[in-house]
Protein backbone atom coordinates (compact mmCIF):
# COMPACT_ATOMS: atom_id res chain seq x y z
CA UNK A 1 0.00 0.00 0.00
CA UNK A 2 1.47 3.36 -0.98
CA UNK A 3 2.06 6.08 1.59
CA UNK A 4 -0.46 8.37 -0.11
CA UNK A 5 -3.09 5.63 -0.17
CA UNK A 6 -2.54 5.03 3.51
CA UNK A 7 -2.80 8.75 4.20
CA UNK A 8 -6.06 8.95 2.30
CA UNK A 9 -7.53 6.06 4.24
CA UNK A 10 -6.55 7.65 7.52
CA UNK A 11 -7.95 11.01 6.43
CA UNK A 12 -11.22 9.34 5.44
CA UNK A 13 -11.45 7.66 8.82
CA UNK A 14 -10.85 10.99 10.59
CA UNK A 15 -13.44 12.77 8.46
CA UNK A 16 -16.07 10.16 9.30
CA UNK A 17 -15.20 10.48 12.99
CA UNK A 18 -15.19 14.28 13.20
CA UNK A 19 -17.45 15.33 10.31
CA UNK A 20 -20.29 16.53 12.50
CA UNK A 21 -17.92 18.48 14.75
CA UNK A 22 -16.29 20.27 11.80
CA UNK A 23 -19.68 21.04 10.32
CA UNK A 24 -21.07 22.33 13.62
CA UNK A 25 -18.12 24.62 14.29
CA UNK A 26 -18.26 26.05 10.78
CA UNK A 27 -22.00 26.47 11.15
CA UNK A 28 -21.56 28.32 14.46
CA UNK A 29 -19.06 30.65 12.80
CA UNK A 30 -20.67 31.33 9.44
CA UNK A 31 -24.42 31.14 10.14
CA UNK A 32 -24.86 30.02 6.58
CA UNK A 33 -25.28 26.44 5.29
CA UNK A 34 -23.73 27.17 1.88
CA UNK A 35 -20.59 28.72 3.35
CA UNK A 36 -20.45 25.98 5.95
CA UNK A 37 -20.32 23.39 3.19
CA UNK A 38 -17.43 25.19 1.48
CA UNK A 39 -15.42 25.37 4.68
CA UNK A 40 -16.21 21.73 5.46
CA UNK A 41 -14.73 20.68 2.13
CA UNK A 42 -11.64 22.80 2.69
CA UNK A 43 -11.02 21.43 6.15
CA UNK A 44 -11.37 17.86 4.89
CA UNK A 45 -8.84 18.48 2.13
CA UNK A 46 -6.45 20.11 4.58
CA UNK A 47 -6.06 16.70 6.20
CA UNK A 48 -3.86 15.75 3.25
CA UNK A 49 -1.40 18.56 3.85
CA UNK A 50 1.95 17.76 5.37
CA UNK A 51 1.24 19.44 8.70
CA UNK A 52 -1.90 17.50 9.57
CA UNK A 53 -1.24 15.29 12.61
CA UNK A 54 -3.13 12.34 11.13
CA UNK A 55 -1.58 9.75 13.38
CA UNK A 56 -1.62 11.75 16.56
CA UNK A 57 -4.89 10.80 18.24
CA UNK A 58 -4.33 13.30 21.01
CA UNK A 59 -3.95 16.31 18.75
CA UNK A 60 -5.98 15.69 15.63
CA UNK A 61 -9.25 16.84 17.17
CA UNK A 62 -7.72 20.07 18.50
CA UNK A 63 -6.01 20.61 15.16
CA UNK A 64 -9.31 20.24 13.30
CA UNK A 65 -11.02 22.72 15.61
CA UNK A 66 -8.28 25.29 15.08
CA UNK A 67 -8.16 24.77 11.32
CA UNK A 68 -11.94 25.03 11.01
CA UNK A 69 -12.10 28.25 13.03
CA UNK A 70 -9.13 29.76 11.19
CA UNK A 71 -10.62 28.92 7.80
CA UNK A 72 -13.88 30.51 8.81
CA UNK A 73 -11.97 33.65 9.83
CA UNK A 74 -10.14 33.88 6.54
CA UNK A 75 -13.18 33.29 4.45
CA UNK A 76 -12.68 35.03 1.16
CA UNK A 77 -13.93 38.58 0.83
CA UNK A 78 -16.09 38.05 -2.22
CA UNK A 79 -17.82 35.07 -0.69
CA UNK A 80 -18.21 36.93 2.58
CA UNK A 81 -20.00 39.73 0.85
CA UNK A 82 -22.14 37.79 -1.54
CA UNK A 83 -23.95 35.35 0.69
CA UNK A 84 -26.59 36.54 3.04
CA UNK A 85 -28.73 33.45 3.43
CA UNK A 86 -30.24 33.24 6.87
CA UNK A 87 -29.34 30.67 9.45
CA UNK A 88 -33.01 30.04 9.96
CA UNK A 89 -33.16 28.28 6.60
CA UNK A 90 -31.32 25.46 8.32
CA UNK A 91 -32.66 25.60 11.86
CA UNK A 92 -36.27 25.79 10.80
CA UNK A 93 -36.00 22.08 10.19
CA UNK A 94 -35.74 21.53 13.91
CA UNK A 95 -38.06 22.31 16.79
CA UNK A 96 -39.16 25.96 17.07
CA UNK A 97 -37.73 26.31 20.59
CA UNK A 98 -34.41 24.88 19.51
CA UNK A 99 -34.39 27.11 16.48
CA UNK A 100 -34.94 30.09 18.73
CA UNK A 101 -32.01 29.10 20.93
CA UNK A 102 -29.73 28.89 17.89
CA UNK A 103 -30.94 32.22 16.58
CA UNK A 104 -30.26 33.75 19.97
CA UNK A 105 -26.85 32.14 20.18
CA UNK A 106 -25.98 33.43 16.75
CA UNK A 107 -26.70 36.96 17.81
CA UNK A 108 -23.51 36.73 19.89
CA UNK A 109 -20.09 37.64 18.46
CA UNK A 110 -18.31 34.75 16.74
CA UNK A 111 -15.62 34.21 19.36
CA UNK A 112 -18.28 33.89 22.04
CA UNK A 113 -20.08 31.25 20.00
CA UNK A 114 -16.91 29.20 19.65
CA UNK A 115 -16.27 29.28 23.38
CA UNK A 116 -19.88 28.37 24.15
CA UNK A 117 -19.75 25.46 21.74
CA UNK A 118 -16.46 24.09 23.02
CA UNK A 119 -17.41 24.47 26.67
CA UNK A 120 -21.01 23.35 26.69
CA UNK A 121 -21.18 20.94 23.80
CA UNK A 122 -17.69 19.48 23.49
CA UNK A 123 -17.31 19.83 27.26
CA UNK A 124 -13.77 21.06 27.17
CA UNK A 125 -12.36 22.74 30.25
CA UNK A 126 -11.29 26.38 30.21
CA UNK A 127 -7.55 25.51 30.08
CA UNK A 128 -8.22 23.10 27.21
CA UNK A 129 -10.15 25.72 25.25
CA UNK A 130 -7.36 28.20 25.92
CA UNK A 131 -4.86 25.77 24.44
CA UNK A 132 -7.01 24.97 21.41
CA UNK A 133 -7.77 28.58 20.57
CA UNK A 134 -4.35 29.94 21.50
CA UNK A 135 -5.72 32.30 24.10
CA UNK A 136 -5.00 32.75 27.78
CA UNK A 137 -7.20 31.05 30.34
CA UNK A 138 -8.25 34.46 31.60
CA UNK A 139 -9.44 35.48 28.17
CA UNK A 140 -11.49 32.32 27.76
CA UNK A 141 -12.95 32.69 31.24
CA UNK A 142 -13.90 36.23 30.49
CA UNK A 143 -15.41 35.41 27.12
CA UNK A 144 -17.38 32.55 28.59
CA UNK A 145 -18.67 34.69 31.40
CA UNK A 146 -19.65 37.53 29.10
CA UNK A 147 -21.30 35.17 26.63
CA UNK A 148 -23.24 33.59 29.44
CA UNK A 149 -24.44 36.98 30.64
CA UNK A 150 -25.53 38.06 27.19
CA UNK A 151 -27.17 34.74 26.47
CA UNK A 152 -28.92 34.70 29.80
CA UNK A 153 -30.45 38.07 29.06
CA UNK A 154 -31.50 36.96 25.60
CA UNK A 155 -32.98 33.72 26.88
CA UNK A 156 -34.93 35.48 29.57
CA UNK A 157 -36.40 37.79 26.97
CA UNK A 158 -37.12 34.81 24.73
CA UNK A 159 -38.99 32.99 27.48
CA UNK A 160 -41.49 35.81 27.61
CA UNK A 161 -42.44 35.29 23.99
CA UNK B 1 -33.21 23.47 30.98
CA UNK B 2 -31.68 25.72 28.39
CA UNK B 3 -28.36 23.91 28.27
CA UNK B 4 -30.18 20.73 27.29
CA UNK B 5 -32.05 22.59 24.60
CA UNK B 6 -28.74 23.89 23.28
CA UNK B 7 -27.03 20.50 23.21
CA UNK B 8 -30.11 18.83 21.75
CA UNK B 9 -30.22 21.51 19.08
CA UNK B 10 -26.57 21.10 18.20
CA UNK B 11 -27.07 17.33 18.09
CA UNK B 12 -29.47 17.88 15.24
CA UNK B 13 -26.96 19.88 13.24
CA UNK B 14 -25.26 17.09 11.34
CA UNK B 15 -23.31 17.05 8.16
CA UNK B 16 -25.56 16.14 5.19
CA UNK B 17 -24.80 12.70 3.76
CA UNK B 18 -24.19 14.04 0.27
CA UNK B 19 -21.67 16.56 1.61
CA UNK B 20 -19.83 13.91 3.61
CA UNK B 21 -19.75 11.58 0.63
CA UNK B 22 -18.54 14.37 -1.61
CA UNK B 23 -15.72 15.26 0.79
CA UNK B 24 -14.61 11.65 1.04
CA UNK B 25 -14.78 11.30 -2.72
CA UNK B 26 -12.54 14.35 -3.05
CA UNK B 27 -10.04 12.77 -0.68
CA UNK B 28 -10.05 9.51 -2.66
CA UNK B 29 -9.64 11.33 -5.94
CA UNK B 30 -6.80 13.53 -4.79
CA UNK B 31 -4.01 12.94 -7.26
CA UNK B 32 -0.75 11.31 -6.42
CA UNK B 33 1.10 14.39 -5.41
CA UNK B 34 -0.41 15.38 -2.11
CA UNK B 35 1.57 18.59 -1.91
CA UNK B 36 0.14 19.73 -5.25
CA UNK B 37 -3.40 18.52 -4.87
CA UNK B 38 -3.99 20.09 -1.55
CA UNK B 39 -3.31 23.56 -2.65
CA UNK B 40 -6.55 24.92 -1.27
CA UNK B 41 -5.42 28.40 -0.40
CA UNK B 42 -7.61 30.87 -2.13
CA UNK B 43 -5.93 33.54 -4.20
CA UNK B 44 -5.10 36.69 -2.30
CA UNK B 45 -6.32 39.51 -4.45
CA UNK B 46 -4.66 41.86 -2.02
CA UNK B 47 -1.22 40.50 -2.86
CA UNK B 48 -1.81 40.89 -6.57
CA UNK B 49 -2.96 44.43 -6.07
CA UNK B 50 0.06 45.09 -3.95
CA UNK B 51 2.44 43.63 -6.49
CA UNK B 52 1.02 45.96 -9.09
CA UNK B 53 0.97 48.83 -6.64
CA UNK B 54 4.49 47.92 -5.61
CA UNK B 55 5.73 48.13 -9.19
CA UNK B 56 4.03 51.44 -9.70
CA UNK B 57 5.34 52.61 -6.35
CA UNK B 58 8.87 51.67 -7.38
CA UNK B 59 8.57 53.81 -10.50
CA UNK B 60 7.01 56.60 -8.48
CA UNK B 61 9.81 56.34 -5.94
CA UNK B 62 12.35 56.98 -8.70
CA UNK B 63 10.32 59.93 -9.95
CA UNK B 64 9.94 61.29 -6.43
CA UNK B 65 13.64 60.83 -5.75
CA UNK B 66 14.38 62.66 -9.01
CA UNK B 67 11.98 65.38 -7.99
CA UNK B 68 13.46 65.63 -4.53
CA UNK B 69 16.86 66.30 -6.03
CA UNK B 70 15.82 68.72 -8.76
CA UNK B 71 12.65 70.14 -7.22
CA UNK B 72 13.19 70.06 -3.44
CA UNK B 73 10.10 70.44 -1.28
CA UNK B 74 7.68 68.67 -3.61
CA UNK B 75 7.66 65.19 -2.05
CA UNK B 76 6.53 63.64 1.21
CA UNK B 77 2.89 64.68 1.26
CA UNK B 78 1.45 61.23 2.00
CA UNK B 79 -1.00 60.94 4.84
CA UNK B 80 -3.35 58.50 6.50
CA UNK B 81 -6.46 58.57 8.60
CA UNK B 82 -7.38 56.27 11.44
CA UNK B 83 -10.84 54.74 11.60
CA UNK B 84 -12.42 52.89 14.46
CA UNK B 85 -15.71 51.10 13.85
CA UNK B 86 -15.90 53.00 10.55
CA UNK B 87 -15.72 56.40 12.27
CA UNK B 88 -12.71 58.62 11.65
CA UNK B 89 -10.65 59.61 14.67
CA UNK B 90 -10.14 63.32 15.21
CA UNK B 91 -8.62 65.72 17.69
CA UNK B 92 -12.05 67.08 18.57
CA UNK B 93 -13.92 64.34 20.37
CA UNK B 94 -13.31 60.91 21.87
CA UNK B 95 -14.85 58.04 19.94
CA UNK B 96 -15.21 54.41 20.91
CA UNK B 97 -12.29 52.29 19.73
CA UNK B 98 -12.57 48.94 21.49
CA UNK B 99 -14.46 46.90 24.07
CA UNK B 100 -12.96 45.39 27.16
CA UNK B 101 -12.83 41.66 26.56
CA UNK B 102 -10.95 40.47 29.61
CA UNK B 103 -12.13 41.76 32.91
CA UNK B 104 -12.49 40.48 36.42
CA UNK B 105 -11.26 37.06 35.44
CA UNK B 106 -8.04 38.79 34.64
CA UNK B 107 -7.87 40.09 38.18
CA UNK B 108 -6.12 38.23 40.91
CA UNK B 109 -8.09 38.95 44.03
CA UNK B 110 -8.65 37.30 47.34
CA UNK B 111 -11.41 37.44 49.90
CA UNK B 112 -10.15 37.56 53.48
CA UNK B 113 -12.54 38.04 56.36
CA UNK B 114 -15.16 39.30 53.97
CA UNK B 115 -12.86 41.90 52.41
CA UNK B 116 -12.05 41.73 48.69
CA UNK B 117 -8.42 42.64 48.07
CA UNK B 118 -7.31 43.16 44.50
CA UNK B 119 -3.72 42.08 43.93
CA UNK B 120 -2.98 42.12 40.21
CA UNK B 121 -5.08 43.35 37.36
CA UNK B 122 -5.14 42.76 33.65
CA UNK B 123 -7.56 43.90 31.03
CA UNK B 124 -7.66 43.41 27.30
CA UNK B 125 -9.23 45.86 24.90
CA UNK B 126 -9.76 44.85 21.30
CA UNK B 127 -8.76 47.91 19.29
CA UNK B 128 -10.73 47.97 16.06
CA UNK B 129 -8.54 50.17 13.88
CA UNK B 130 -8.19 50.64 10.17
CA UNK B 131 -5.46 52.89 8.77
CA UNK B 132 -6.57 54.34 5.46
CA UNK B 133 -4.20 56.02 3.01
CA UNK B 134 -2.41 55.66 -0.29
CA UNK B 135 0.86 53.79 -0.65
CA UNK B 136 1.09 52.70 2.97
CA UNK B 137 3.85 50.16 3.39
CA UNK B 138 3.78 49.61 7.14
CA UNK B 139 1.92 50.75 10.22
CA UNK B 140 3.86 50.82 13.49
CA UNK B 141 2.27 50.82 16.92
CA UNK B 142 4.11 51.88 20.04
CA UNK B 143 2.71 52.09 23.56
CA UNK B 144 3.52 55.14 25.66
CA UNK B 145 2.52 53.72 29.03
CA UNK B 146 4.37 51.21 31.16
CA UNK B 147 1.56 48.73 31.69
CA UNK B 148 0.40 48.56 28.06
CA UNK B 149 1.24 45.75 25.65
CA UNK B 150 0.03 44.75 22.22
CA UNK B 151 -1.03 41.12 21.97
CA UNK B 152 0.48 39.71 18.80
CA UNK B 153 -1.00 36.39 17.80
CA UNK B 154 1.69 34.12 16.40
CA UNK B 155 -0.76 33.11 13.66
CA UNK B 156 -0.30 36.64 12.33
CA UNK B 157 3.50 36.47 12.09
CA UNK B 158 4.37 37.65 8.61
CA UNK B 159 1.69 40.29 8.69
CA UNK B 160 2.47 41.63 12.16
CA UNK B 161 6.06 41.76 13.34
CA UNK B 162 7.18 42.67 16.83
CA UNK B 163 10.56 44.03 17.68
CA UNK B 164 10.83 42.36 21.07
CA UNK B 165 8.56 39.97 22.87
CA UNK B 166 8.14 41.12 26.43
CA UNK B 167 6.54 37.92 27.47
CA UNK B 168 4.87 34.85 26.12
CA UNK B 169 1.15 34.82 26.62
CA UNK B 170 -0.05 31.33 26.01
CA UNK B 171 -1.22 28.21 27.72
CA UNK B 172 1.10 26.07 29.83
CA UNK B 173 4.30 26.94 28.05
CA UNK B 174 2.82 27.16 24.57
CA UNK B 175 3.45 30.43 22.83
CA UNK B 176 0.39 31.35 20.83
CA UNK B 177 0.76 35.05 21.34
CA UNK B 178 3.25 37.48 22.79
CA UNK B 179 2.99 40.80 24.54
CA UNK B 180 5.02 43.50 22.81
CA UNK B 181 5.58 47.20 23.42
CA UNK B 182 5.64 47.85 19.70
CA UNK B 183 4.67 46.01 16.53
CA UNK B 184 4.60 46.57 12.78
CA UNK B 185 1.81 45.72 10.31
CA UNK B 186 3.16 44.90 6.86
CA UNK B 187 0.75 45.87 4.08
CA UNK B 188 2.32 43.45 1.60
CA UNK B 189 1.48 40.48 3.81
CA UNK B 190 -2.00 41.58 4.77
CA UNK B 191 -4.54 38.72 4.63
CA UNK B 192 -7.75 39.05 2.62
CA UNK B 193 -9.86 39.31 5.76
CA UNK B 194 -9.44 39.68 9.49
CA UNK B 195 -11.91 39.13 12.34
CA UNK B 196 -14.69 38.10 9.97
CA UNK B 197 -14.35 41.30 7.94
CA UNK B 198 -12.67 42.08 4.62
CA UNK B 199 -9.61 44.29 4.94
CA UNK B 200 -9.66 47.74 3.31
CA UNK B 201 -8.20 47.93 -0.18
CA UNK B 202 -6.80 51.39 0.45
CA UNK B 203 -5.12 50.73 3.75
CA UNK B 204 -4.38 48.31 6.55
CA UNK B 205 -6.64 46.58 9.01
CA UNK B 206 -4.58 47.28 12.11
CA UNK B 207 -6.96 45.82 14.66
CA UNK B 208 -5.14 44.33 17.62
CA UNK B 209 -5.77 43.57 21.29
CA UNK B 210 -4.22 46.00 23.75
CA UNK B 211 -3.43 44.46 27.11
CA UNK B 212 -2.88 46.32 30.34
CA UNK B 213 -1.17 44.62 33.25
CA UNK B 214 -0.40 46.15 36.64
CA UNK B 215 -0.01 45.36 40.30
CA UNK B 216 -2.82 47.05 42.14
CA UNK B 217 -0.80 47.14 45.35
CA UNK B 218 1.81 49.26 43.60
CA UNK B 219 -0.75 51.95 42.83
CA UNK B 220 -1.49 54.90 45.04
CA UNK B 221 -4.95 53.57 45.77
CA UNK B 222 -5.56 50.47 47.83
CA UNK B 223 -8.75 49.06 46.39
CA UNK B 224 -10.70 47.02 48.89
CA UNK B 225 -14.39 46.34 49.37
CA UNK B 226 -16.66 44.32 51.63
CA UNK B 227 -17.97 41.16 50.00
CA UNK B 228 -21.34 41.69 51.67
CA UNK B 229 -21.83 44.77 49.54
CA UNK B 230 -22.17 42.56 46.49
CA UNK B 231 -25.15 40.45 47.48
CA UNK B 232 -25.14 36.72 46.87
CA UNK B 233 -21.66 36.14 45.50
CA UNK B 234 -20.47 32.75 44.36
CA UNK B 235 -17.95 31.60 41.82
CA UNK B 236 -18.32 29.20 38.93
CA UNK B 237 -19.67 29.07 35.43
CA UNK B 238 -23.27 28.24 34.92
CA UNK B 239 -24.44 29.80 31.70
CA UNK B 240 -27.97 28.49 31.75
CA UNK B 241 -28.41 28.40 35.51
CA UNK B 242 -29.52 31.14 37.82
CA UNK B 243 -27.79 34.39 37.10
CA UNK B 244 -25.67 35.51 40.02
CA UNK B 245 -26.14 39.19 40.69
CA UNK B 246 -23.37 39.24 43.29
CA UNK B 247 -20.81 37.94 40.84
CA UNK B 248 -21.91 40.50 38.30
CA UNK B 249 -21.52 43.25 40.91
CA UNK B 250 -17.99 42.09 41.68
CA UNK B 251 -17.21 42.12 37.95
CA UNK B 252 -18.41 45.69 37.64
CA UNK B 253 -16.46 46.73 40.71
CA UNK B 254 -13.24 45.27 39.32
CA UNK B 255 -13.86 46.89 35.94
CA UNK B 256 -14.33 50.21 37.70
CA UNK B 257 -10.92 49.80 39.33
CA UNK B 258 -9.35 49.12 35.96
CA UNK B 259 -10.98 52.22 34.49
CA UNK B 260 -10.04 54.34 37.49
CA UNK B 261 -6.41 53.28 37.33
CA UNK B 262 -6.12 53.90 33.59
CA UNK B 263 -7.81 57.29 33.74
CA UNK B 264 -5.80 58.34 36.80
CA UNK B 265 -2.68 57.72 34.75
CA UNK B 266 -4.23 59.25 31.65
CA UNK B 267 -1.26 61.47 30.91
CA UNK B 268 0.64 58.51 29.52
CA UNK B 269 -2.32 56.42 28.44
CA UNK B 270 -1.42 56.83 24.77
CA UNK B 271 -0.06 55.01 21.75
CA UNK B 272 1.84 56.28 18.73
CA UNK B 273 0.69 55.12 15.30
CA UNK B 274 3.21 55.68 12.51
CA UNK B 275 2.59 55.06 8.83
CA UNK B 276 5.57 54.53 6.54
CA UNK B 277 4.81 55.20 2.89
CA UNK B 278 6.27 53.82 -0.32
CA UNK B 279 8.30 57.00 -0.84
CA UNK B 280 9.99 56.50 2.52
CA UNK B 281 8.19 59.30 4.29
CA UNK B 282 6.45 58.75 7.60
CA UNK B 283 3.56 60.26 9.50
CA UNK B 284 2.83 59.73 13.19
CA UNK B 285 -0.42 60.22 15.07
CA UNK B 286 -0.63 59.99 18.84
CA UNK B 287 -3.82 58.67 20.36
CA UNK B 288 -4.98 59.56 23.83
CA UNK B 289 -7.17 56.89 25.43
CA UNK B 290 -9.87 57.13 28.02
CA UNK B 291 -11.58 54.19 29.72
CA UNK B 292 -15.36 54.51 29.99
CA UNK B 293 -18.32 52.55 31.28
CA UNK B 294 -21.84 52.96 29.90
CA UNK B 295 -23.72 50.93 32.46
CA UNK B 296 -23.39 47.76 30.40
CA UNK B 297 -19.86 47.53 29.03
CA UNK B 298 -16.42 48.97 29.72
CA UNK B 299 -14.60 50.24 26.65
CA UNK B 300 -11.87 52.54 25.39
CA UNK B 301 -12.38 55.82 23.62
CA UNK B 302 -9.64 57.77 21.88
CA UNK B 303 -8.84 61.03 20.16
CA UNK B 304 -5.79 62.36 18.35
CA UNK B 305 -3.52 64.66 20.38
Amino acid sequence: MSELHSTKEKAEQIIRQYADMIYRIAFHNLKNPADTEDIFQEVCLSLLTKNAPLYDENHIKHWLIRVTINKCRSFHKSVWQSRTESLSSHTELIAPEASMVMDELNSLPTHYRNVIYLYYYEEYTIPEIAEILGKSKNTISSQLQRARKKLKKILEEGEQL
Amino acid sequence: MKKNIYTQTVNKITVPDELLNSAIENIRNANNSADKVININKPKTKSKIFRLTGSVAAVLAVIIAFGAVFFPGTSGNSSFVLKANAAELSSETYIKVGNLEQTSNGANFSVNDGIIEINNMSGQFNLDFQCIGDNIETITYETCFDCGYFVVNTDDVGFIKYSAADKSYGYSGSSYSVLAKSCVFDYSNQPASRFDKPVPEDGVDASIPLNVLFHVKDTEHQYTANINDFGDYSDGYNMFGDYNEGQDAVDKYIESILADYLNTNAENFKINVTATFADGTTQTQTLQFRCEYDGEDTFLTAKIV
